[in-house]
């Protein structure tokens, strides 16, 4: 199934299948081995349009709602 | 031979910097810690090379003005040193092959792998040597092993042949760490436990605000408590009779003993007597510096645990009513030490937008430790009242200044994007080092400008020269903002340093409504030279020009204002 990034539940899992995004957005994911195909995992959300922090192999990474929204996840 | 230490951010480059060189630089548990490059020398088999600490990157392709420095830097470097986070390899090799396509010729240090063998990762380092065909060397700086195998591998440094498609870069990386790493899977921790809990907005909230509440209230419980126990009984004891020597030696030289000494009675008052060898030096050292040590203390358990991106992810959507985004409360807190370095953190944020409200926040709304130290001795001897008037008007003018910006600026803000670093055991050595550090610092700053601005306001008054401003500007000093016209000169002295303003408003006996309008102004209208120094470098001219107008209006506007208020209640 697949989800939006901002939509996930806490705990999710998934593996991110799309960014729709320009360059720039996709080349600073990609400096933070944010890639299509990599393994995520949801850890917390502020409040409604707060940022959501993710799990990323051994890291974690706070995005924004907005760009949070342009990131499609497969949830498993 | 210049070396250059590259790497991801907060991956450990400034340690092992500190350690290869003895040169001191800050290091804190936060990507973006170094924003400017710091320059060392390091002796391999006698002969003398120079060490450069490069801000981190992610990437060869910068984001930020921090990144950008750091790619700029890698013109000059003959060889490089690449700093790889043993506990993320991923990411870290990202940028490593950037450097292998660039043919650049380097080693790598796989360092924090302390903490990779405590998380249960092993990393087959002989084989990723093969692979990439350059020397790897696990490391752990903070107790120096590995460091001494480092120095030597630079004798010899190759351009690593290792050959990919740049397109297929996570599937090459994918493939390396296959080969060579394996994780092992551990139970959760406490600090794993920690990191959840502190994160989540229904525990971590409160968190926070204790936090907050605990560090206001332990800044001025230690502060106070150094000052009334160590530093007055100091000066008391060891200075006034060296004083009293010395005014009897001057005293035929009336001019002199003024400059020095000041104006007093019979008893001498540090504070009000405005003297070179007395307030000159009885602000910086007496009152200022035990806040600012109490400060940086506790600035740097904060930075060393790796809870300021916690706190960053819990006030980003606070920052966004001001157009700024969390990450921007890195800048604002360490600020609240000295306006100074919190300038030049502004360098961690993307776009223009973003760094100019964030700079012109910071010079209105955010007191540096030394102005706070004396606000909370003079407004504090009124009890609360004053002390919360000023602070609360304070936040609010934050509030409404960021949002009418967040309206008016042109430009994008972006949002929060960053890397959240794991929770790390503080340990003393680097703390005591860092508050040294920093005290160091405040002293040299400090007690030039301080004796300066103290001759300078001796020679304003002797010689009456306020007199033509002080009656231009009477009009809106007492019609707006309720204070005496003699407060100009406090403005004036205020922008060389804020701390010496406020003593200066002691003797003007002023009443408690007018105090709080002083100090509020006092705190919005201009950064000291210093900051205003540093921001016209980080802003440009124009852009400096502009949010010192806005500083200029909020700070008539916040003061008559407030003043009105005031007087009706
Ligand atoms: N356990 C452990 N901690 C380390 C090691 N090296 C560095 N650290 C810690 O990692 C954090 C980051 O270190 P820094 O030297 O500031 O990192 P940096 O690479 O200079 O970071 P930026 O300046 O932000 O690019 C600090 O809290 C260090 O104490 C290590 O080998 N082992
Ligand atoms: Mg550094």
């Amino acid at each position: 199934m697949t989800k939006i990034l901002s939509e996930m539940q806490r705990a999710e899992k998934g593996i991110i299948k799309q960014i729709r995004g320009g360059k720039e957005l996709l080349a600073r994911m990609d400096s933070l081995s944010l890639y299509i195909g990599k393994e995520i995992e949801l850890v917390s959300k502020q409040s409604k349009r707060g940022p959501v922090v993710v799990k990323l192999g051994n890291t974690q990474v706070a995005i924004g709602s907005g760009i949070a929204q342009k990131i499609i996840v497969d949830v498993k | 031979m210049n070396i250059l230490l590259i790497g991801n951010p907060n991956v450990g480059k400034s340690v092992i910097f500190n350690r290869l060189t003895g040169v001191d630089v800050i290091s804190s548990n936060y990507p973006g810690t170094s924003v400017d490059y710091t320059r060392g020398f390091l002796s391999i088999s006698g002969k003398r090379h120079q060490l450069i600490d490069v801000p981190g990157t992610y990437t060869l392709e910068p984001t930020c003005k921090a990144e950008e420095i750091a790619v700029e830097l890698l013109k000059e470097g003959d060889v490089v040193i690449n700093v790889i986070d043993a506990t993320n390899l991923e990411r870290s090799l990202n940028l490593t092959l950037q450097l292998i396509k660039q043919k650049i010729p380097f080693v790598a240090a796989l360092n924090l792998f302390d903490e990779a063998e405590h998380t249960g990762i092993f990393i087959d380092v002989e084989k990723l040597e093969c692979i990439l065909n350059v020397t790897c060397i696990p490391t752990c700086a903070l107790t120096g092993v590995g460091i001494s195998k480092l120095v030597n591998s630079l004798e010899e440094v190759k351009v690593s042949d290792f050959d990919f498609d740049n397109e297929d870069r996570w599937n090459t990386i994918g493939n390396i760490l296959q080969e060579i790493q394996h994780i092992k899977h551990k139970h959760h921790t406490f600090l794993e436990a920690l990191r959840d809990y502190s994160i989540k907005p229904v525990t971590g909230i409160p968190i926070l605000l204790i936090i907050l509440v605990l560090m206001f209230l332990s800044i001025r419980f230690v502060s106070e408590g150094i000052i009334e126990h160590i530093s007055n009984p100091l000066f008391n004891s060891l200075w006034t009779p060296v004083l009293g020597k010395l005014s009897a030696l001057l005293q035929n030289n009336e001019l002199l003993s003024k400059l020095l000494f000041g104006e007093f009675n019979t008893v001498l008052n540090y504070e009000t007597s405005f003297g070179l060898l007395t307030t000159g030096l009885y602000i910086p050292i007496g009152i200022v510096l035990p806040y600012v040590f109490s400060f940086y203390t506790i600035l740097a358990l904060m930075e060393d645990s790796g809870y300021l991106p916690r706190v960053a992810v819990m006030m980003d959507t606070t920052m966004h009513k001001a157009g700024i985004h969390g990450l921007s409360i890195i800048p604002m807190l360490l600020g609240l030490g000295c306006n100074v370095p919190g300038a030049l953190a502004t360098r961690i944020l993307e776009t223009r937008k973003e760094k100019f409200i964030t700079a012109t926040l910071l010079s209105i709304a955010i007191p540096c430790m030394a102005l706070q130290a004396m606000l909370f001795g003079l407004l504090g001897s009124y009890g609360y009242k004053g002390l919360l008037i000023v602070f609360t008007t304070l936040v609010i003018v934050w509030f409404i200044v960021g949002n009418i910006l967040k309206h008016t600026v042109k430009g994008t803000s972006p949002e929060i994007f960053m890397e959240i670093p794991p929770y790390r055991l503080p340990y003393f050595k680097g703390i005591t080092k860092k508050v040294f550090m920093r005290i160091k610092w405040f002293i040299k700053e400090a007690i030039p400008f301080m004796l300066f601005g103290v001759l300078l306001a001796n020679v304003l008054y002797a010689f009456n020269i306020l007199h033509g401003i002080e009656k231009v500007a009477s009009p809106l000093f007492v019609h707006c903002l309720g204070l005496p016209k003699e407060a100009v000169g406090v403005l004036i002295l205020g922008l060389l340093r804020k701390d010496l303003a406020v003593g200066m408003l002691i003797p003007l006996q002023l009443e408690l409504n007018q105090l709080i309008v002083a100090s509020v102004v006092l705190a919005i209208y201009f950064p000291c030279v210093a900051t205003f120094s540093v921001l016209i470098k980080e802003l440009g001219i124009r852009d400096m020009l502009k949010s010192v107008l806005i500083m200029l209006i909020t700070a008539i506007l916040v003061g008559t204002i407030l003043n009105q208020v005031l007087n009706l209640i």
